[in-house]
């Protein structure tokens, strides 16, 4: 007997961070899997017991089939667009001395956090077919009115502007991670410049292009403001905007939805699967690419072209940012939007009006509340996780980071649609509170949170641990002042980022909100005003958003930078795939 | 200080291989010991065995009078009351604090326990003087060299006074001149305290400027232990003879025993045969290793080779090294490498009269299939 006790004992000391890793499969499974059990579960749900018929719907009826066509188009076109853009961006900015390079980079990293749907917003006023400013301009020049801005041509390029930053940061940053000794060797070897970048150095960042093109094609097929914003008004369903519309057609068909979300899911966590698969045969490849150290690398001189490219940079970056925030001021400072620009139609009237108004009030403290309580709930998770992740073994903790990280490849419309099945019913009601936002956006947005935290944990060797443990300080006293203190940076890093993910999330929101201040965010109230028509209400609402987004990052620049140069705890990584999935 | 003992350690890990298997070894008080071996030869698991970083699958290890671990009972001490200092290869220095504020958070984890409350700043300041950091406490890590950076870390495994002191490859990533140095200083300060101390490294020259005493180690057992100049004349077997630079061996059989403590080998391949110090019954296979240093090459006399212990032989290549030379000469179809004084002015293609000395011959044991 006291035998079997020793062996028990033994087994739990062998791995003391058995508990933690059960106590975080049931967190997490709470969050990120019951959802998709009662998606499952309600996709097969009919009238009399369980029932293949809702596939059956998903196949007959036009509208499925139609919008996973225009799914498709949409994102190869936005796919396609995007990446030559950003290879071009890249590729110029790296590798080839051309002027503002450092501009179009931090410009990028603005534009990676702002919000898809404020773009949509410009560009549907800007290319509206009869009144767009675009349009009023090439009828004066011209006489003709080419645009339209609710079409699928107008999709795919606003979807372009959104994926570009995304795909221009990892790129770049795979381009700078190549060992520019690499390259020399391939000079030295006799090869002209153009050759080097085209067998050496292309084919070394393929792993990264890769994996990026993998998670851009996840945040197309899941986009929702975009199509929303663009393509609803002319008839133009994608999956995610399809699904809206069913559930907001009463009476709702919940088990069409749950089986339409279903294979939206699977269909991503296809391409998703397909795509790493391919990735990881040039992992070899990829750990090549990470092994430089010296950051030096090898600009060519382009002579003459360095214009072109840098007008090509500076040109996308006004499409991306410029022109979509200058529309957006304007339109919130118009006392009327169809008046040519004058001083005197200029107000701050939409300002004021929220700023006296009861609901904004409360809408206000509801996104503050959601995103305080959803970052910290989140942060938390994640750290637990990341850190049982890389320090805990067996396949318990393999488990655990599958099941925190798998909602990065369900799209976020699948993915709500089954956090509304799940919370809609007892054991817990949350349906028609600000809970179910919150807890939707935590399982969300937890792989962010997983990714990041284990990046910058990964850093930090187990050693730094042991060696507070020989030095007599017990788990406790480790966690407390070594380990929390040097992930610190990170954990800051993170928090803000899941911050203004929480900010800038319209689908939670949209779908899960019952319409009714209580449930209300800033986001969600900002696309119901514009619906409406009430254009500079909408206008000024995002303004504030989006300031408020931007004192956020200037405040996490200054704690990030306060702590001096020569703490060499690991600080905040270049944005990750997870963050600009779930826009 | 204290006596360490490690009794049948075992530890497997979970695919089931032995990293360590059925090491028994004692490091005196007051004594360093070196366990050497190539990597992955079970040293480092010794090392955080001992330290309470694993647990063996089986075993007793005694710090002192108190045992830390025992396997039959599953009785263990854990890490952070076994009072050992310890430092670690990447050195582990903890990024977010200052030189003082290592070492100090380090003497403020061990003394919750006990109720020593020293004066800390007094006793940081000292320990950083005592290995030569004094005057950097306010810095950060990031702003110190690998040597410096070394010496923080010592300071830090020392300040609380631990019971013995593990050092894991400490001066592996310090560059050549550098490690020289500290090669001596922590001897200097080993002596001075009367630590006692495990020192892990694969560097033979490390480990016998440092050790008392020397464990050799292959694939998790241990091979041949003792006294630096001991196993140096005797490594015993063919691997420790390798790993300690005996870099000819050369395969032979004994063909008569003409004295005690005498044997003729004939050397395979060839129809010369030497006379090397050592004992063995005739018919055995055995190696014959020499170390580089002791070939001695002479010119040769047209007419042939001078004397019984002199065979013929001729230079095939030269590398000059500075002090020395290095000479691969060729006897028969044998290859052997000598050094000599680097004034010597070797040619390839010079006839050499290569002498063995019996005693400078070490007879090594040969399995069959070897």
């Amino acid at each position: 007997m006291s035998k079997a006790i020793t062996a028990l004992k033994r087994l739990w000391r062998g791995d003391s961070l058995t508990p933690a890793v059960l106590l975080g499969l049931l967190a997490v499974s709470i969050v990120t899997v019951y959802p998709m059990l009662w998606l499952a579960v309600g996709s097969f749900g009919g009238e009399e017991g369980l029932t293949l018929e809702n596939y059956r719907s998903v196949f007959q009826g036009l509208g499925p089939l139609d919008a996973m066509k225009n799914s498709m188009v949409f994102s190869g076109g936005a796919l396609v667009l995007g990446l030559a853009m950003a290879t071009v961006s890249a590729l110029s900015t790296t590798r080839l001395r051309t002027p503002f390079a450092s501009l179009v980079r931090s410009a990028s990293i603005i534009a990676f956090v702002n919000p898809p749907w404020i773009t949509a917003m410009a560009y549907a006023w800007l290319l509206s077919p009869q009144a767009g400013t675009f349009n009023r301009w090439t009828d004066q020049l011209f006489g003709i009115k080419p645009f339209n801005a609710f079409s699928m041509y107008s999709m795919v390029f606003v979807a372009a502007l959104f994926l570009y930053p995304y795909l221009y940061l990892t790129l770049s940053a795979a381009l700078e991670n190549v060992d520019s000794t690499n390259e020399e060797a391939a000079l030295t070897a006799g090869a002209t410049p153009w050759q080097m970048l085209r067998r050496v150095t292309l084919p070394l960042v393929t792993p990264a292009m890769i994996t990026s093109i993998v998670f851009s094609i996840v945040i197309l097929w899941e986009s929702f403001s975009i199509p929303a914003i663009l393509g609803t008004p002319g008839r133009i369903y994608v999956f995610a905007t399809y699904l809206y519309r069913l559930l907001n057609t009463p009476p709702p068909d919940l088990g069409l939805s749950a089986a339409i979300a279903v294979f939206f899911a699977v269909t991503a966590g296809l391409a998703v699967w397909v795509g790493l698969r391919v990735a990881r045969r040039h992992h070899g490849a990829r750990f090549q690419v990470i092994a430089g150290k010296g950051h030096r690398t090898v600009q060519i001189e382009v002579g003459w072209m360095k214009y072109p490219l840098a007008a090509f940079n500076m040109t996308v970056l006004a499409f991306a940012l410029v022109i979509p925030y200058v529309t957006l001021v304007m339109l919130s400072l118009s006392a009327n939007v169809y008046q040519r620009f004058s001083f005197s139609n200029l107000t701050l009237l939409h300002y004021l009006d929220h700023l006296r108004s009861p609901v904004f009030h409360e809408i206000f403290w509801n996104t503050l509340q959601v995103a305080l309580v959803m970052s910290a709930a989140t942060g938390v998770i994640a750290l637990l996780v990341a850190y049982l992740d890389l320090r805990g073994r067996g396949p318990l903790k393999n488990l655990l980071s599958f099941i925190a990280t798998f909602p990065i490849a369900v799209p976020g419309v699948a993915f709500v649609v089954g956090v509304a099945w799940a919370w809609l019913r007892p054991p817990l009601v949350l349906y028609g509170t600000i809970w179910i936002i919150i807890i939707c956006q935590i399982s969300r947005f937890l792989p962010l949170g997983v990714q990041h935290l284990r990046d910058g944990l990964g850093q930090i060797r187990p050693e730094l641990e042991e060696a507070a443990r020989t030095c007599g300080a017990g788990t406790f006293a480790m966690l407390r002042r070594i380990t929390v203190p040097v992930i610190r940076p990170v954990a800051v890093a993170t928090f803000l980022l899941l911050w203004m993910a929480s900010m800038r999330d319209l689908l939670t929101p949209l779908f899960l909100g019952t319409g009714t201040p209580e449930t209300s965010t800033l986001s969600q109230r900002i696309y119901f005003l514009w619906g409406e028509g009430l254009t500079s209400q909408s206008a000024s609402l995002a303004v504030i958003l989006v300031s408020l987004m931007a004192v956020l990052y200037v405040a996490m620049r200054i704690v990030l930078g306060r702590r001096a140069s020569k703490d060499r705890s690991p600080q905040a990584q270049a944005p990750t795939h997870t963050a600009a999935v779930g826009a | 200080m204290a006596e360490i003992r490690v009794e049948g350690l075992t530890k497997e890990f979970g695919s089931g291989a032995r990293a360590v298997d059925g090491v028994s070894l004692t490091v005196p008080e007051g004594q360093i010991v070196t366990l050497l071996g190539p990597s992955g030869c079970g040293k480092t698991t010794i090392l955080r065995c001992i330290a309470g970083l694993e647990t063996p699958s089986s075993g007793r290890i005694l710090i002192g009078d108190q045992v830390v671990h025992d396997g039959a009972t599953g009785e263990t001490v854990p890490v952070e009351k076994r009072a050992v200092g310890m430092v670690f290869q990447s050195y582990a220095i903890w990024p977010h604090l200052t030189v003082f504020d290592n070492v100090a958070l380090a003497l403020e984890f061990n003394q919750k326990r006990s109720d020593d409350r020293t004066d800390v700043r007094s006793r940081v300041v000292e320990v950083l003087r005592s290995v030569g950091m004094d005057g950097y406490q306010e810095r950060y890590p990031s702003e110190l060299s690998g040597g410096q950076q070394q010496r923080v870390v010592l300071a830090r495994a020392l300040v609380y006074r631990p019971r013995v002191l593990l050092l894991d490859e400490p001066l592996a990533n310090l560059d050549a001149r550098l490690r020289e140095a500290m090669r001596f200083e922590l001897r200097d300060v080993q002596q001075q305290l009367g630590l006692t101390v495990i020192y892990v490294t694969h560097d033979q020259a490390e480990a016998m400027a440092l050790s008392d005493h020397v464990v050799v180690m292959r694939e998790g057992q241990i091979l041949r232990q003792g006294a630096p100049r001991e196993i140096f004349a005797d490594p015993e077997h063919p691997f420790v003879a390798d790993f300690l630079g005996v870099s000819n061996r050369l395969a032979g059989e004994i063909v008569a025993v003409p004295t005690a403590g005498r044997v003729e080998v004939k050397l395979d391949g060839t129809d010369l045969s030497v006379m090397v110090k050592g004992a063995g019954a005739a018919q055995q296979q055995v190696w014959v290793a020499v170390r580089p240093s002791r070939v001695g090459l002479y010119r040769r006399a047209l007419d042939g080779v001078s004397g019984s212990d002199a065979l013929p032989g001729r230079i095939v290549r030269v590398t000059f090294l500075g002090e020395e030379v290095d000479c691969q000469v060729q006897i028969g179809d044998l290859m052997l490498q000598a050094r000599d004084s680097g004034e010597c002015d070797w040619r390839p293609g010079e006839e050499v009269e290569v002498r063995l000395a019996p005693e400078d011959l070490i007879l090594l044991p040969r399995d069959r299939d070897e």
